[in-house]
């Protein structure tokens, strides 16, 4: 238990380690996590081995809850209505597409190496069926993390979302047909009716669980509260579908996606809490996929199986969301650029060639070489690979279409800004031995509302307000023998130029000033005015730029 | 919050803020006055407030014509707003006022920088009041500093 907590933390730091080297890097941060995985798993320092793995496996499977449930809060049914069949058509073409030219080449070379027809279909059918699969978590980790917003993003997002459904159909036809092709004992109506439990089951599950979210969001007062009830659900989830061998994520995304449609406006925080809650689990969750990768020595034609099936399941994926596309008359955006943010591979295809390998462990394809370890061999080199490749593909994407930090919200911006960004520069100056009358001519000449009044140093010592000429309007037979000086206000140094704009913003709120005049600290000299107007004026339109409206 | 010009000038006004000088300049007058005030027991520092008056009527003079100056400043040593009168026996030819006309019945004001709406509204109302001849002749045909109070307040 005690190395348990120690795994962990190495795990989690060393991720966010990578992480932040990989950013340096320009690099997705998923495969920094996964690198510190290679480096401190089976196939590196052994930190992580064969013991600690399964002892973390729970850990993997809520982690699998996790994003599933963030996924699915990703899917609005408004979406839905207006590009549905359009990302159907896409996920069936990129699906099978990928399904297809792997099956097709892994069971040449199959074929080529063993000689046995059967053994080649058997094996090429399962390698195009695990192909299939794209992998959500990391995908969705690139959207989030380069703060991605747009067609093409929400395009991504429900494809990998969907594809999870279509890999499991097509392993689990093609195990029943491999099988039968090998001559092993399977009964195709029990393995239809085993895969309609699990999705149907999986589904069935998270949309009762979305339901019992949303009504216990609505009636919950308190955030925390909403997001324990939350993280006990998601555990809850992941239990019961291990216990009865259901689709974590599938049954995890379906309870995100029944939330999010049920009450969206309350569960949107609620999603938020849960991606900052899960950000450690999420680390923990991709250095335990490196981790797990082992590299060993295979013979040289099980690396010409790796190599055509990360180049086929790419054209399949590309040219299958094209045709898809195409088919579903789909904007041009989502047939150019959608299947390239649909490389990843992970948990799903693992989950499917260690299933495989079970199911195919019988199957000899060469002297002490069986079908069942050519899958999980190929399968995790091939992950490794496309892991790397797929989440800087994601990135590429998201790159080409603008869609990189559109999903921002005014916090952020303000978070990004500080005062002497939005601040308005250059003001002109009222001189504290101008008469009333001057003052008035200069606020009805310039477009300021506030002017800083100088001394004969050009140093700022006070502030003339529009608020503060409000009481001077009636008082017009002062105005030819009062000056500057006699009505401005003391200047007060509450906000500095360099500070950050949220807090400055607070300052202003908590003093209940509009505006204020910034000064150089050693010259005094006005460097610029802080108007709270004008300051959310900028950031609603660097918002808007932003989020390329 | 502004108040009201009667209720500004009763607060800041005393009968023993009201003078009757003999002074010969312009310098000597506002030094008497700073004097007094500074006397008051609302002035912390009677310096602050010579230089803050003489800063200003170095900006510009505050003699507003018809014979009235009105020097007044604002500074933190000044615990609340006061007011100080003084009627010269003769017309101060040095005052340098806008109209360029001798200054003889001079009003000082000393308020803190953060009662600028008050200290306005004041200096608004002095200059309403001493601006209808009829009040200024009375102001010079007093013949006792109670008389030239109870005027002032009466003209309110």
């Amino acid at each position: 238990m005690q190395d348990i907590l120690l795994i962990l933390g190495i795990g989690v730091f060393g991720g966010m380690m990578g992480a932040w080297l990989f950013q340096k890097l320009r690099i997705p941060q998923v495969i920094g996590y996964i690198a510190i995985g290679l480096i401190i798993g089976r196939s590196g320092l052994g930190i992580i081995g064969d013991v600690e793995i399964p002892a973390l496996r729970p850990f993997s499977y809520l982690a699998l809850a996790f994003i599933g449930f963030l996924v699915g809060g990703e899917l609005e049914g408004k979406i839905f209505k207006q590009y549905g069949k359009q990302f159907i058509g896409i996920m069936l073409g990129e699906g099978l597409g990928a399904f297809f030219v792997v099956g097709a080449g892994t069971g040449l070379i199959l074929w080529f190496i063993t000689g046995s027809i059967p053994a080649a279909l058997a094996g090429g059918i399962v390698f195009g069926a695990i192909s299939s699969a794209t992998d959500p978590a990391s995908t969705v980790d690139v959207l989030w993390e380069y703060r991605s917003k747009g067609l093409l993003t929400t395009g991504l997002i429900s494809v990998v979302a969907l594809d999870d459904a279509l890999a499991l159909t097509l392993y689990a036809l093609g195990t029943s047909v491999a099988s039968l092709l090998v001559g092993g004992e399977i009964n195709l109506n029990e393995l239809l009716m085993t895969l309609g439990v699990e999705l149907i089951g999986s589904g069935l599950i998270g949309v009762f669980c979305g339901f019992g979210l949303s009504l216990l969001v609505k009636h919950s007062r308190s955030s925390d509260r909403s997001l324990t009830l939350l993280v006990g659900c998601l555990l809850l989830i992941a239990g019961v579908c291990l216990k009865h061998k259901l689709d974590v994520i599938l049954c995890a995304m379906a309870a995100g996606a029944t939330l999010i449609n049920a009450s969206p406006h309350r569960s949107k925080p609620l999603l938020e809490s849960l991606r900052a809650f899960a950000s450690p689990i999420y680390v923990m969750f991709f250095v335990m996929v490196g981790a797990r990768l082992q590299l060993t020595s295979q013979p040289a034609w099980l690396w010409g199986i790796v190599a055509f099936y990360v180049v086929g399941r790419t054209i399949g994926k590309y040219a299958g969301t094209w045709i898809g596309a195409t088919t579903s008359k789909s904007p041009a955006l989502l047939k150019n650029y959608l299947g390239l943010g649909l490389f990843a591979q992970g948990g799903v295809a693992v989950g499917l060639s260690m299933m495989a390998g079970q199911h195919l462990s019988g199957v000899e394809v060469l002297d002490g070489l069986d079908l069942g370890t050519v899958v999980v061999s190929a399968v995790t080199a091939t992950t490794l690979l496309v892991q790397l490749i797929g989440p800087a593909s994601v990135k590429w994407a998201i790159t080409k279409t603008g869609e990189i930090g559109r999903n921002v919200t005014e916090e952020d911006i303000i978070k990004e800004l500080k005062v002497a960004d939005v601040m308005h520069t250059d003001p002109a100056t009222i001189r504290e031995g101008d008469l009333l009358t001057e003052v008035f001519n200069k606020f009805s000449n310039h477009d300021q509302l506030c002017f800083p009044v100088v001394n004969n140093d050009g140093a700022c010592i006070g502030v003339i307000s529009i608020d503060s000429l409000k009481s001077l309007f009636v008082e017009q037979e002062i105005w030819s023998w009062m000056l500057a000086g006699d009505v401005m206000v003391p200047i007060k140094d509450i906000v500095s130029v360099d500070a950050p704009l949220a807090e400055a913003m607070e300052t202003m709120t908590q003093m209940e000033a509009e505006e204020t005049i910034l000064r150089n600290p050693q010259s005094r000299l006005p460097v610029g005015i802080f108007d709270l107007r004008s300051a959310k004026r900028s950031v609603s339109k660097k918002l808007l730029q932003r989020q390329g409206v | 919050m502004v108040e009201s010009g009667n209720h500004l000038l009763d607060a800041a006004l005393s009968p023993q803020r009201v003078f009757i000088t003999k002074e010969r300049s312009k310098e000597a007058l506002l030094n008497y006055l700073v004097d007094k005030l500074g006397h008051c027991g609302e002035v912390d520092d009677q310096q602050a407030l010579h230089q803050a008056i003489f800063t200003r009527e170095s900006l510009m003079s505050t003699g507003i014509g018809l014979g009235i100056g009105v020097p007044h400043a604002r500074i933190s040593s000044v615990r609340r707003m006061i007011l100080a009168v003084a009627v010269n026996d003769q017309p101060l030819e040095d005052y340098e006022a806008i109209d360029n006309h001798p200054v003889q019945i001079v009003f000082m004001v000393a308020g803190r920088p953060d009662q600028q709406s008050n200290y306005v509204r004041l200096l608004a109302v002095l200059s309403h009041v001493v601006k209808q001849p009829e009040n200024r002749d009375a102001l010079l045909k007093a013949t006792s500093t109670e008389e030239i109070y109870q005027y002032i307040r009466k003209s309110l």
